[in-house]
């Protein structure tokens, strides 16, 4: 397929290189091995076999934590079977190495790879449902998963349980120091830079975008279940690894070891401590687990109280958790007030190259760039689109105009591919789309925003305009953001105010070099001044890249001053069809144009 | 085949039960969208409370056992009424993340440490005070019929509180649209502690009059409140004359199996329903599919 909008095939060097971690992070990403180690070194010096066995079965919730951390803050799935994955991985060990007969690492192996099938299982339902239906489902799994083990009694001895023998790891490495220790060190510092690396990629905030919204994923080429099954397996990893080192430091394991109880601490573990943060697992072990388990096991009868009623109160006091509270409380203490964001696209336009480059003169030949035939949707007893026909010309502004419920929006999902058609073939830019889903559709150039700008508040502006599909096209849009990324990268999404959203949402799909970009309502919540700085946009837009803009707009004088063609939308139908010149005296037009004053004259 | 006959029975009990557990977490998820955690544990809580204040020798339906019928039922009401409240309070807060998962769950974890503390990790077994009838040869408690009774009193309360009172007519509009019941000025707070209330005084009641047919233990509890889910859901999460249905059938199919394949059976079945329900249509079985709002 040709693009006329790509203006050069080469890849440009991957800016990221030089800072896979972000400062931020990479800051708390040291705070938390620091400590990591440091509780862990402690009780070696001190020779206190008791507080370091503590530590390091804490160590090991905190790699599963740091896991559920990523399942449930970055791409924002909600599972109660991290504990359950860690108890398949950990009973398989354990049998292997001893009812089967394998040597160590071969049953250290088996029980990983079932600790991922069984994290793999329980992320099926994530293709289906979202929410609190998977957190119930995945809670499910976790309640059967002990009385499973009971049901096969005679291959898991779930009973008497399984005691493993110590083994070549538990020798002494170096100075009171076992190679288990070593090796489970080893593994907490490598969640906590896991957990920092995919924070700070485009990949983590691919995650996020799916699991926040997943219309807005598709519209940025991204397939969110895809997505959301890969995060799946990052967070089964480490519950599997957490599974293998638990059977390694304890040497015991039974039904018993694995019930939801200790799922549903996990996920205590990551809200509590901080969600999305790197340290919360390791505050949120410290609170949940060392206190009521290890520092207060005299109080052994009152651990439950302890535990649920520290949880009630963490929440009431830092609703965002210990790691969030903090860092809340640093910011007011410094003073720190984030100052309104404003972000122009005026500049990064500036730099487009010169029109002779035939990106616009090859736009206008050739068919039209997307042409609907006969599109029909009906939910329940609405028939939304009935028999629409539609053709967006190259570098064309389309408006879609319409009364209230005349299907609008509706039509816009189905030229995107949001919604599916009862019938009507869509045919994009020469190819024929109408099985294709949205984030295909997207991939072949096709952009999109929302009547509510999909901005994710936790990101900075940057890290919001570069989260799309990686589909390895670039485009001099692209490049030319690269001039403000430094800038962009300084401001916090959640600052921008309503109308610098819109453009922020325009630059993230201009990103990916579309060819066409629909807008739902783009002018809905603007000032006056920023809707007539809007429509200069959409025409530099179109002047600058060659691509058409396809828009479903209320504002009937932005419509009239800047589209090129406009479509009349009436009960799921298009009712006329012209440029603004040619319509204007259809009665249809007066109708629906009435309040307009210069419409007229 | 007698044997099939008692199962019948006792499976549609019991699914009476997951039933009303299921109407009580619909009551609070349609008012808050909250679904309750602590919802099991109440159950449990109204049975220890009636094994600790049922005088002995009380009679069914005889003045004593009304008057602990009233007070279990108002007791366990406040206390839901009570956990409400303090689950309703951060999820006002802007960074709110989904609290009530925590504090619903705390909450449950809270009571259960209670009763711990107090009376022991042990079960208690509730005297059957409804007396047994033949069937087939053999003898079945008639608490199981009276708590399929319950689950229709309850549904069909509800029911008729929900269209014919302005407060149940408010509650129903909090379930249409929670925003915008707000912007038309029903202050949602209170009714949104009445919902936990009315969930936990039929928990009461369900404890107080079912206690017998089920094992009052505190490590029960999240069985009994995931089972009420799974029922909820297979009938339309919110949607109460699915969960009146749906209810004794998941229960029948509960007591068959582990009649067939023992107890340890009953929760990986029960997982199995809700995944296969969920895959095939996850807007329930009587449940409406929505729109899909882009």
């Amino acid at each position: 397929m040709s693009n006329p909008v790509l203006t050069s095939a080469e890849v440009t060097a991957p800016a990221g290189r030089r800072n896979l971690l972000r400062p931020d992070i990479r800051r708390e990403v040291a705070l938390g091995i620091g400590i990591v180690v440091l509780a862990v070194a402690v009780p070696i010096v001190a020779g206190n076999a008791y507080w370091l066995q503590a530590i390091l079965l804490a160590a090991v919730y905190v790699v599963a934590a740091s896991g559920l951390n990523i399942l449930r803050a970055q791409a924002e799935q909600l599972s109660f079977g991290q504990g359950a994955v860690m108890g398949v991985a950990a009973y398989i060990t354990a049998l292997a190495a001893t009812a089967w007969e394998h040597p160590l690492p071969v049953a250290v192996l088996l029980g990983f790879l079932a600790g991922m099938a069984a994290g793999m299982l329980l992320a099926l339902p994530s293709l289906r449902v979202q929410g609190y239906y998977l957190g119930f489902v995945t809670m499910a799994g976790a309640l059967a998963l002990p009385e499973i083990f009971f049901l096969f009694e005679e291959q898991t001895r779930a009973v008497t349980g399984v005691n493993v023998a110590t083994s070549a790891i538990r020798d002494v490495a170096f100075w009171r120091t076992e190679w288990l220790t070593l090796v489970i060190l080893l593994c907490a510092v490598a969640a906590l830079v896991v957990a920092g690396l995919i924070k700070s990629s485009r990949f983590g905030r691919q995650l996020k975008v799916a699991g926040t919204s997943p219309e807005a994923a598709m519209t940025l080429g991204l397939r969110p279940g895809r997505l959301r099954l890969q995060a799946f397996a990052i967070a089964s990893l480490m519950a599997s690894v957490a599974g293998v080192l638990y059977v390694l430091l304890i040497q015991y394991v039974a039904p018993g070891s694995f019930t939801l109880a200790l799922s549903i601490m996990l996920y205590f573990v990551v809200v509590i401590g901080g969600a999305g943060t790197i340290v919360g697992p390791i505050l949120g072990v410290g609170v949940l687990y060392l206190v009521p388990d290890v520092a207060l096991a005299s109080l052994v009868d009152y651990r439950l109280l302890i535990y649920g009623i520290t949880a009630f109160v963490i929440m009431f006091l830092m609703p965002d958790g210990i790691a969030g509270g903090l860092r809340r409380a640093i910011h007011r203490l410094r003073g720190r007030t984030a100052p309104a964001a404003t972000i122009s696209l005026r500049e990064v336009l500036a730099q487009a190259p010169e029109a002779g480059d035939g990106a616009t003169a090859a736009a206008r030949t050739g068919g039209p760039l997307l042409r609907a035939e006969g599109l029909a949707a009906r939910f329940g007893e609405v028939q939304a689109l009935d028999g629409v026909d539609l053709e967006i010309g190259r570098g064309e502004i389309h408006a879609i105009v319409g009364p209230n419920g005349s299907g609008k929006t509706t039509l816009l999902n189905a030229l995107s591919g949001l919604v599916a058609v009862d019938s009507g073939t869509v045919h994009f830019d020469g190819e024929d789309v109408s099985s294709t889903g949205a984030s295909g559709r997207a991939r072949l150039g096709l952009a999109r925003t929302f009547q509510t700008p999909r901005v994710f508040a936790d990101m900075t502006v940057w890290e919001n305009v570069d989260c799309g599909a990686d589909d390895g096209r670039t485009h001099w849009f692209a490049e030319a953001l690269e001039a403000v990324r430094a800038d962009w990268d300084e401001l916090p999404a959640a600052t921008l105010p309503h109308g610098q959203r819109r453009f922020l949402e325009v630059a993230r799909a201009l990103r990916r070099g579309p060819v066409l970009i629909a807008l739902d309502e783009p002018a809905a919540g603007l000032s006056v001044a920023e809707r007539k700085e809007f429509s200069a946009l959409l025409r530099s837009v179109v002047a600058a890249t060659g691509a058409s803009v396809l828009m479903v707009e209320h504002d009937l004088e932005l419509v009239w001053g800047t589209a090129d063609r406009i479509s009349v939308v009436d009960a799921g139908r298009v009712v006329v069809s012209g440029p603004p010149a040619e319509i204007r005296h259809l009665p249809e037009i007066g109708r629906l144009f009435a309040g307009v004053n210069h419409v007229a004259g | 085949m007698d044997e099939l006959l008692i199962i019948l029975v006792r499976g549609l009990g019991a699914g009476a039960i997951y039933s009303l557990i299921a109407i009580s977490l619909n009551v609070i998820y349609n008012a808050t969208g909250v679904l309750n955690f602590a919802q099991g544990q109440l159950l449990v809580v109204a049975g220890v409370f009636t094994y600790l204040w049922l005088p002995e020798g009380a009679a069914a339906g005889g003045p004593s056992w009304l008057l602990t019928l009233l007070v279990v039922t108002v007791v366990v009401a406040l206390i839901a009424a009570l956990q409400g409240w303090l689950t309703l309070l951060p999820m006002r807060s802007p960074s709110d993340q989904h609290s009530w998962i925590i504090t619903t769950i705390a909450a449950s974890i809270v009571l259960g440490a209670i009763m711990v503390l107090t009376i022991g990790p042990r079960v208690l077994t509730l005297e059957n005070l409804f007396g047994q009838f033949p069937l087939g040869g053999s003898r079945v408690p008639f608490v199981y019929l009276v708590v399929i009774a319950l689950a229709l009193v309850v549904y069909l309360f509800l029911r008729c509180f929900q269209r014919r009172y302005l407060v149940g007519l408010a509650l129903n509009a909090l379930s249409q649209d929670l925003e915008a019941a707000k912007a038309g000025g029903i202050r949602t707070m209170p009714l949104q502690v009445l919902a936990f209330a009315i969930a936990g005084a039929i928990m009461g009641l369900t404890g107080f009059i079912g206690g017998h047919a089920i094992g009052i233990v505190e490590s029960q509890a999240l069985h009994y409140v995931i089972f009420g889910f799974i029922v909820a859901v297979v009938g339309g999460l919110g949607n109460n004359t699915g969960a009146l249905l749906a209810g004794p059938a998941f229960g029948l199919l509960l007591m068959f199996v582990s009649y067939q394949a023992g107890g340890a059976a009953e929760v990986p079945l029960a997982l199995a329903v809700i995944v296969v329900v969920l895959m095939l249509r996850p807007e329930g079985i009587f449940g409406r599919p929505h729109a899909r709002r882009v």
